[in-house]
């Protein structure tokens, strides 16, 4: 290695971040839109989402202090899997410069990656974007634990890359300890809201 | 085996700074016509270590997980495809396959990698294998990299501390080599299953 980003950079904020927040409790929502905005205020984003509707997510985005951001960009993976009524509630709410992919339920997850890929680096080319993974747990849900793990690799990678930060969220009430100290290895850091919040709510 | 694949191992295998690696990497080819087989060879072996082919048997029987790329003329009989993902999607084997062929393929629609449509330039062939080569070993350092961090979640604090030393460098070879690929080229190599049915 021709740099040591551990000492050079140990003050600056990690560029992917796994947040292990469990099903209750642990204000997950608050985090993720402190992990998305950071001290800089960043305006734009990527949010990857699952189970939960794009407008969830934008919501968790939207609703911070300083109002809306300029950009941000919803890939959203499972549209097929969830209620109708949940999708159609997407950009009706009227935000600027939101852009909202589906990605079909055929899609493998090399697929989903080009996805990924190219908006992070549309978005990333205009400015600090930050990227929001909603969850790995949900993509193990989708495929296999060995292939899920080579397609966060790359993912972190590009991150990495585009100068972009990310967190990845999970659950851990629904893995066991071997599956998520697996996964742990693939990032700067770990938040662990089981433990930096035990009055929860 | 080529006795130049015996004298350049020795100082390859140690040699991963240089050129990404890529000396010392074993790439196996096998066209339908001998001529061609050893044009090709001759080109690839200022770079790679060449293994030739004349037969789907000799073809087959060289595939061992030595070879990280190979080129291979879907013509010559017995050379199915199935065969030869068969031998190189293994566990512990893993090569990436580029057709020789007349005519382009698409490629999303069948079990190999890349296809190198005859007659291939010099040029074109030295990239294209180097490409491949690079995707072969970020790959199977992929794959060594998953499974260490699942064997270290097993392991004692002793083991924990040799793993995680091999965990970073694997960490620093994986980032080596993926300053040479793009974004879709990754998750490709990371990440594509070869159907051989389609």
């Amino acid at each position: 290695m021709s740099t040591n980003p551990d000492e050079s950079e140990s003050t600056e904020t990690p560029l992917n971040v796994l947040l292990l927040a469990p099903s209750v409790g642990g204000h997950e929502d608050e985090v993720c839109g402190e992990l998305l905005h950071g001290p800089a205020e960043r305006e734009r984003a990527l949010l990857v989402t699952c189970m939960n509707s794009p407008a969830e997510r934008l919501d968790v985005w939207t609703d911070h202090e300083n109002g809306r951001p300029e950009h941000a960009t919803v890939v959203d993976v499972e549209a097929a899997a969830r209620s109708t009524a949940a999708t159609t509630a997407t950009g009706t709410d009227g935000a600027p410069n939101t852009l909202v992919e589906s990605v079909d339920s055929e899609t493998d997850l090399a697929g989903l990656g080009d996805v990924i890929d190219r908006h992070l680096t549309e978005l990333a080319s205009e400015g600090e974007t930050a990227v929001c993974v909603h969850s790995v747990s949900d993509l193990l849900q989708r495929a296999e634990e060995r292939a899920v793990f080579k397609f966060l690799e790359v993912l972190t990678s590009t991150v990495d890359r585009a100068g972009a930060v990310a967190h990845y969220h999970m659950n851990p009430d629904v893995h066991d300890r071997e599956t998520i100290e697996t996964f742990e290895v693939l990032f700067d850091s770990v938040v662990d809201l089981r433990t930096a919040n035990v009055a929860g709510e | 085996m080529n006795p130049d694949e015996r004298a350049g191992r020795e100082s390859a295998t140690r040699d991963r700074s240089r050129d990404g690696g890529l000396r010392g990497r074993v790439v196996l080819v096998a066209d339908r016509d001998p001529a061609v087989t050893d044009e090709l060879a001759a080109v690839l072996r200022d770079r790679f270590t060449v293994r030739s082919a004349y037969d789907s048997a000799d073809a087959l029987a060289s595939l061992d997980p030595d070879v990280s790329v190979a080129l291979l003329d879907p013509s010559i009989p017995g050379l199915s495809a199935q065969r030869v993902v068969d031998r190189v999607r293994t566990d512990d084997a893993d090569c990436q396959v580029a057709a020789l062929v007349d005519e382009p393929l698409d490629i999303e629609s069948t079990a190999f990698d890349d296809c190198l449509v005859k007659p291939v330039e010099d040029g074109h062939l030295t990239e294209t294998v180097e490409q491949l080569s690079r995707r072969a070993a970020y790959r199977t350092t992929l794959e060594e990299f998953y499974r260490v961090a699942r064997e270290r979640t097993d392991a004692s604090d002793q083991e924990r501390e040799r793993l995680d030393r091999r965990l970073g460098e694997l960490d620093d070879s994986l980032d080596d080599v993926f300053r040479t690929l793009d974004g879709p080229e990754a998750y490709d190599a990371a990440l594509r299953e070869l159907d051989a049915d389609s």
